[in-house]
């Protein structure tokens, strides 16, 4: 991953100009993506952003939490509060007896794991193509969306993890921090 | 900022607030020659640095107030409050430079001419008084060539040395050397003073010169390092200084291997007999003692956070003309730095308010019959794992009607509402926001800041205050603080199938309450309520607090309580299962979790699961919401108002209406089947806890025949035991218990409207009666010896009891009988009164306090006064005791309070004041 970066930093932007939607471009500046499925959709995270992908443990339930809020869980001695990506999406959960797994990432010295129903792969993807997403997309998303990418048969959504905790964080911080 | 600057702030620092208490006690003690020196040569030290780093101004003021204080040494100068004083504006001018020296590494622009010319006079009038030849060089040649002691001789030679390196050119590096902290120097200068062997003759050279040549080199060099030792707190010479944050890393890092060592305990208790069960152990013996020693370097002396009240009070009892003692115990109890950082502000907010508008005037004190010099009291001690600081003052107390008024005035509650309340609970009106009282800002305190900053400072490290008040006497004020706050003990509990940590210092105690339990939980008015001894305790369910489902396969019988207290709240806390206590690493919650006010944080347990811990102060605010009001009404028992609440137990028994009898004198309720119950002679018995227990029958047509299982209501005292057969239980109420006593009928006392329902109030004394002479004439000995003991010998006794409720006479005078008491009941004081006239004669007086005309206390002291009865014991009997009425009643001449309630609490102190006080024959 550090190899993929430091080539995606030091590579001259050379191919300029040339677009593909039918296939990954590989050089250029490209930026990894993590992908994952919640029923049929898919998303990307930025790989930089992710510290762990993990099988789903024990969660312990948290009283009063909202809906989406999974609970919280061990992690090598560290507490990790994990969230159900599908119910914030409003999408429709995994079947019951499918095996779902998680995303560890960190947050201002959190850490946070958002729940997906299938872990896919790592895609680079030229920065130039991501789109901004369509304004007639569900609002949910567009809250919580950097853009999209148009791939073969299908789009993938680039989700932005300091949004959706943005989002998440009760209404009198999260007003705070839009002020300042 | 250059290291030996930072050094020689750190030093000075703990230098001032030393010589803020040593002058404090000085002014006490002037007389006191070792403190004097040590006064001086704290002061001295300062002076000296000051010189090395180049701090003129500095300097200036340290040695002007020097001077004054070799005066006092040496004794050309009486130790006056006046002077001390001064001193005290010279030491503040001096903090005032560090801090600016702190902040900017430069000495602040300013000028200190006035303190220096107030400090120049004294030592003008040294002059005078001692009209040297010298004088007319300079305070610092005088003190030289005053003859004195050695150690202050030197140490004035010493100053004379010092001011000699100030002055001459390219000293900085002997300077430097002198205390032996390696700089670069010029090279000239490093070679022959890099040691301080060698130092020391290079230095003592020139003193012979200046001011003592009989005095060897060596002692000179002795005191020239005991002088640059000085700052360092004496006795302590193994000491390091270390970085708050190593220290704080360290402690992270041990919560972490606590927190694993947990993990693997738990691993071997699982899997027994391994391999690893011995060096476990070992390892869990080590990792205890690791906890405790990392704990120990982050312990610090509560002293510590006292070290400027002496000063702050000296200030204020001179500011106000009030005279004032402190009296610190207990300065050498340790808490955390963390802990310790986070009360030194409220504490001294409190000393400052008990000094400022607890303590009176010297002239208001003597009017009051108190001592003029008041005193304020700070008690630390260890209990449990908690520290308690107590802060108690003998002053006026908090005044009563002015929190009234203020209260009203801000409208924080109404007059009704506080006419309900206990004093007590107004006093805890202080604790709220923006409740200031003192009448006028003073500078002393009044500054805006209130009690309630201080409990909340003190709730956020999961502590707690409690305040006791008694006007005119004093006010005292308890907090409890843990010891630490990274790692704390906390109760595991469950509730809808999942675990909670609820940290231990809020747990009062546990109940367990099983369908067999004497006590159950009531509700009342759709609230949940449980009687603990004589509080009635309102309570929350976890699981529905907390919104988790049932968990059918967990559910028992069993319910469990835990009895917690936040501040002056108390309520119960109903969950499914309790576990062990365990010690936990407390980790805050997320941030997008913030927001649930329930919990406080978050843990691993030993077992590695992830549990969420309870906030008590969250939870006891869920029991507000429950029902606001009728908790305050209910939270105590202790209603002031003459109208005395009393709760009722409801049955039904024969086709009358509700019967009804106060829920306190029923010891249990039971179900017996009808088989079990056998019938001896008129007399239903059944086995009962090993005896055998006389059933009465309520209903005078009462036919067993009718029934499979009959409700009994059980009656005790002591041993003996008695049973009331009744229909249906029904119903649990609350009411004032108005009773129309016109009732004729046997075995109900009259007829009450409790709650809009009509019901009849049992005479249970009939039944009593009633049993009573049947167990006798039934020759039931087994079951009564002790009864048919005391009715055959004379009566124990003749008590007098005093209460306006019919209905409590009619209560207690049975059971007084019933022990074996000659009882004689009025309703009123002045018919007590009228029997003292005709010459009646009682080995002891009970009586109720709350009296229309005339009041318990009242009725007390014309006892007292009166001929006949001055020396009999009188006991207090009160539905309400509260430690300030206790006393009260203790003045007006009661010997004892007891509980109405509380009936064997009664018949022991009876005993126990008939047996002080020689009875008649």
């Amino acid at each position: 991953m550090t190899q993929a970066m430091t080539t995606a930093l030091t590579s001259p932007n050379v191919i300029d100009g040339i677009k593909s939607s039918s296939s990954i471009v590989l050089s250029g500046q490209t930026t990894q993506y993590l992908t994952a499925k919640i029923g049929t959709q898919m998303f990307g995270l930025p790989i930089t952003d992710i510290q762990d992908v993990i099988e789903m443990m024990p969660l312990t339930h948290v009283p009063l939490s909202p809906p989406h809020i999974a609970g919280i869980m061990n992690l090598r001695g560290r507490i990790v509060t994990a969230i159900h990506l599908d119910r914030l999406l409003h999408l429709p959960p995994a079947p019951a007896d499918s095996k779902t797994q998680s995303i560890v990432f960190e947050y201002e010295g959190e850490l946070y794991s958002l729940i997906v129903h299938r872990v896919g792969d790592v895609m680079a993807l030229p920065t130039d193509d991501l789109r901004d997403p369509p304004p007639t997309l569900d609002d949910h998303w567009l809250q919580l969306t950097n853009g999209i990418f148009r791939l073969d048969g299908a789009l993938l959504m680039i989700l932005d993890l300091r949004r959706i905790l943005q989002k998440l964080k009760p209404p009198s911080i999260a007003s705070d921090e839009a002020a300042s | 900022m250059d290291d030996l600057l930072v050094e020689f702030l750190n030093e000075t620092n703990e230098s001032l607030e030393e010589l803020d208490n040593d002058l404090v006690r000085l002014e006490q003690h002037p007389n006191d020659r070792d403190l004097l020196s040590k006064i001086f040569r704290l002061m001295h030290t300062i002076k000296g640095t000051c010189g090395f780093l180049g701090l003129p101004r500095l300097e200036t003021v340290a040695h002007r107030a020097e001077n004054v204080l070799g005066s006092f040494r040496d004794g050309v100068l009486e130790v006056t409050p006046d002077y001390v004083t001064l001193i005290f504006a010279s030491i503040d001018r001096v903090r005032m430079i560090l801090q600016a020296l702190a902040q900017t590494g430069q000495e602040p622009e300013g000028d200190d001419s006035e303190l220096i010319a107030q400090l120049d006079a004294v030592g003008q009038e040294t002059k005078i008084v001692k009209a040297t030849p010298a004088a007319d060089n300079g305070t610092d040649k005088l003190l030289a060539n005053l003859p004195a002691s050695e150690g202050g001789l030197s140490a004035d030679a010493l100053a004379e040395l010092e001011a000699a390196f100030a002055a001459a050119p390219g000293m900085d590096g002997i300077a430097n050397a002198f205390d032996v902290v390696p700089v670069n120097t010029p090279a000239l200068a490093t070679p022959v003073l890099a040691t301080p062997a060698l130092a020391t003759p290079a230095l003592a050279t020139p003193a012979p010169d200046l001011s003592a040549p009989a005095i060897p080199a060596s002692p000179l060099a002795k005191n020239d390092d005991k002088a640059a030792l000085a700052a360092a707190p004496v006795g302590e010479a193994h000491t390091l200084r270390v970085n708050v944050d190593v220290l704080e890393n360290l402690m992270t890092m041990v919560s972490e291997l606590v927190l694993v060592r947990n993990q693997l305990v738990q691993i071997s208790r699982v899997q027994k007999d391994n391999d690893f069960t011995t060096p476990l152990q070992r390892l869990n013996h080590i990792v205890s003692d690791l906890q405790e020693g990392v704990m120990k370097t982050r312990m610090q002396p509560i002293g510590n956070a006292w070290s400027k009240l002496p000063r702050i009070i000296r200030d204020i009892s001179h500011e106000l003309g009030k005279k004032i003692d402190l009296v610190m115990l207990g300065q050498d109890t340790e808490l955390d730095r963390q802990v310790l950082e986070l009360i030194k502000d409220p504490l001294t907010h409190m000393v400052r308010n008990s000094a400022d508008h607890g303590i009176e005037a010297p002239a208001a004190r003597i009017s009051a019959g108190k001592p003029e010099t008041g005193t304020i009291k700070l008690n630390a001690f260890h209990e449990g794992g908690y520290i308690i600081i107590e802060i108690s003052d003998d002053g006026k107390g908090l005044g009563f009607d002015r929190i009234r008024n203020k209260i009203i005035q801000n409208g924080l509650a109404t007059e009704d509402e506080l006419a309900a309340m206990t004093p007590n609970q107004i006093y805890q009106y202080i604790f709220r926001a923006g409740f200031s009282t003192a009448e006028k800002i003073t500078s002393v305190s009044g500054r805006g800041v209130g009690m309630d900053v201080v409990r909340t400072n003190i709730e956020k490290i999961g502590g707690s205050i409690e305040l006791r008040c008694v006007e005119g006497k004093g006010t005292s004020f308890f907090i409890k603080i843990p010891l630490t706050l990274a790692i704390v003990p906390a109760l595991i509990i469950a509730a809808g199938g999942q675990r909670y940590a609820f940290p231990q210092l809020a747990v009062q105690e546990l109940v367990m309450i099983s369908p067999t339990s004497d006590r159950q939980i009531e509700i009342i008015n759709q609230s949940p309520v449980y009687r603990l001894r004589d509080q009635l305790l309102p309570l929350i369910t976890l699981r529905d607090v907390l919104q988790m489902p049932v968990d059918e396969s967990k559910k028992t019988d069993v319910q469990y309580l835990v009895v917690s207290r936040v501040g002056a709240m108390k309520f119960g806390i109903i969950v499914d299962q309790v576990f062990d206590v365990e010690e936990i690493v407390v980790k805050p919650v997320a941030k997008i979790l913030k927001s649930i006010e329930l919990f406080s944080g978050n843990t691993i347990l030993g077992d590695g699961s992830v549990i969420m811990i309870l906030d008590p102060g969250g939870l006891a605010r869920e029991v507000g919401d429950v029902d606001s009001t009728q908790n305050a009404a209910e939270a105590e028992t202790t209603d002031q108002s003459s109208e005395e609440r009393t709760t009722f137990l409801v049955f039904n028994a024969g086709n009358g209406p509700p019967l009804a009898v106060p829920l306190s004198l029923v010891a249990r309720l039971e179900r017996f089947d009808a088989h079990q119950i056998e019938r001896n002679n008129d007399q239903y018995v059944v086995h009962y806890r090993g005896k055998l227990m006389p059933l009465q029958p309520i209903a005078a047509d009462f036919n067993l025949r009718g029934y499979t299982r009959v409700p009994v209501l059980v009656f005790q005292n002591k041993d003996q035991q008695m049973g009331l057969m009744v229909d249906a239980i029904s119903d649990i109420i609350e009411d004032v218990a108005h009773i129309d006593v016109s009732s004729t009928e046997p075995g109900i006392m009259g007829s009450a409207i409790m709650q809009g329902r009509t019901m009849d109030v049992i005479d249970l004394a009939y039944f009593l009666e009633r049993s009573r002479f049947r167990w006798l004439d039934d020759g039931v000995s087994d079951l009564d010896a002790d009864f048919t003991v005391s009715h055959s010998r004379k009566r124990k006794g003749r008590i007098l009891l005093i209460d306006d409720s019919a209905f409590f006479r009619n209560m207690i005078q049975p059971f007084l009988k019933m022990a074996g008491y000659d009882v004689m009941a009025v309703a009123t004081p002045k018919e007590a009164l009228r029997l003292q006239d005709t010459g009646e004669e009682f080995d002891l007086i009970v009586s109720d306090i709350e009296m229309p005309d005339m009041s318990g206390y009242e009725l007390a002291q014309a006892i007292r006064a009166s001929h006949n009865w001055a020396d009999v014991p009188l006991l207090a009997l009160t539905a309400h005791a509260k430690p300030e009425d206790v006393q009260r009643g203790i003045d007006a001449g009661f010997h004892e309070y007891v509980g109405k309630f509380d009936r064997d609490n009664l018949l022991s102190r009876i005993a126990n004041t008939l047996s002080q006080h020689a009875p008649r024959s």
